[in-house]
């Protein structure tokens, strides 16, 4: 079976698609602009999902926090707006990185280069998203612990040491697994696709042993 | 005004060589809403990309790239590709026409269902060589040197009358 053979039946099939669907300029144009908004509606979307946590997370921050830290008086405003602030830094990076991930695909790169950029900085964009979610979770574990024993740090120390290393149990066995399921499933795949398109296109090295057979 | 000026640009041009987007479509997806779907999407990509177009390359190749981009690594497809890819109508089938003889169209059928089983990185490949384009064209579009770009060809050539044989004989 010779491959020419199929180059003419693609060749007559693709007239077919000509005659079938050839479309004039405003149907194009109409095309384009409904097309456009759906593409910056979905954008929007996804990301709104992605931050939606973080979002919830806030007013949940600022009750909490308030309410039940009255024993710290005036300073629980500080703290709850310090927390407040890192789940904005985070909103703000999750913003940042969707935003530079997407911009590659509307570049005129070629396959490889483009690949190169997507994977290069979904690779960055999960790392940091996991070691941000890290941070956040000790921080909000030793504030609460040391707000549980605002009066007498010094006396709870034994108390303190005991709720930090259930605060590392709890990261090892619950919060980090969590994570990374999380981003696999979210990010995971589309990141070994990316990665397993961009080993097939540098097979360089097989390909001149091939040459040297 | 400018923007205006551009956009019917870039309608002209798009009207012009729209087979291309729908060719690249055609390779990918099986059904026609799929098609018409990817078209729209390649349609917008395509758009967006136009200001960094700066005629260095040829218009087609400059297409052929962010449609391939699109299709291949657009972040919202490759979620749901295989999901698409189940339906009902098959283009291997499209593509037998009743003018054709028996034997022929039994050819192309089993030709294509072997294509079909390409990775979407030989897809591409073997669609712009069947488009007649040369090894350079096809090392600008993937981003391959030219001597990959052969190597690989005579590769998914190898892989397609293994591929062939294999459904030929009802594996």
């Amino acid at each position: 079976m010779d491959i020419e053979k199929l180059k003419g039946a693609w060749k007559s099939y693709t007239n077919d698609l000509r005659e079938r669907g050839s479309k004039n300029t405003s149907e194009l144009r109409e095309m384009l602009s409904r097309k456009s908004e759906q593409s910056l509606r979905r954008l929007r979307k996804n990301f709104l999902i992605e931050a939606g946590i973080n979002l919830a997370a806030i007013p949940l921050v600022l009750i909490i926090v308030i309410n039940q830290y009255a024993q710290v008086g005036d300073h629980r405003y500080y703290l709850s707006g310090f927390l407040v602030l890192l789940l904005l830094a985070f909103l703000g990076f999750l913003y940042s990185s969707y935003m530079r991930i997407y911009r590659y695909e509307n570049l005129e790169l070629p396959l490889e280069q483009k690949l190169e950029e997507q994977v290069k900085r979904l690779r960055v964009f999960m790392k940091t998203y996991a070691g941000i979610g890290y941070m956040l979770y000790f921080v909000v574990f030793i504030v609460s612990l040391l707000v549980s024993a605002y009066d007498h740090v010094m006396g709870a120390l034994p108390r303190l040491g005991v709720g930090f290393l259930i605060a590392v149990i709890l990261f090892f066995v619950l919060v980090r697994p969590l994570v990374r399921y999380y981003l696999k499933r979210l990010y995971g795949r589309h990141l070994d696709s990316l990665t397993r398109y961009l080993n097939e296109l540098h097979d360089e090295s097989s390909i001149t042993h091939e040459q040297h057979d | 005004m400018e923007e205006s000026r551009k956009k019917e640009e870039f309608l002209s041009l798009i009207t012009e060589h729209q087979d291309l987007i729908r060719k690249v479509a055609a390779m990918y997806y099986k059904n026609r809403a799929d098609q018409e779907d990817a078209f729209q999407e390649i349609l917008v990509n395509l758009w967006k990309a136009y200001p960094t177009f700066r005629g260095e390359s040829k218009i087609t190749t400059w297409m052929y790239r962010v449609a391939l981009n699109t299709v291949i690594s657009g972040f919202r497809k490759a979620s749901n590709r295989v999901q698409r890819n189940r339906s009902d109508v098959n283009i291997s089938d499209e593509l037998i026409k009743p003018e054709r003889d028996q034997v022929s169209n039994e050819d192309i059928h089993v030709l294509y269902q072997s294509i079909e089983r390409l990775t979407d990185i030989e897809k591409a490949v073997i669609m712009l060589y069947m488009e007649e384009k040369t090894y350079d064209d096809i090392a600008e579009i993937m981003g391959m040197t030219r001597t990959n770009v052969g190597v690989k060809i005579n590769r998914i050539k190898k892989k397609l009358q293994k591929l062939y044989k294999e459904l030929a004989n009802g594996y």
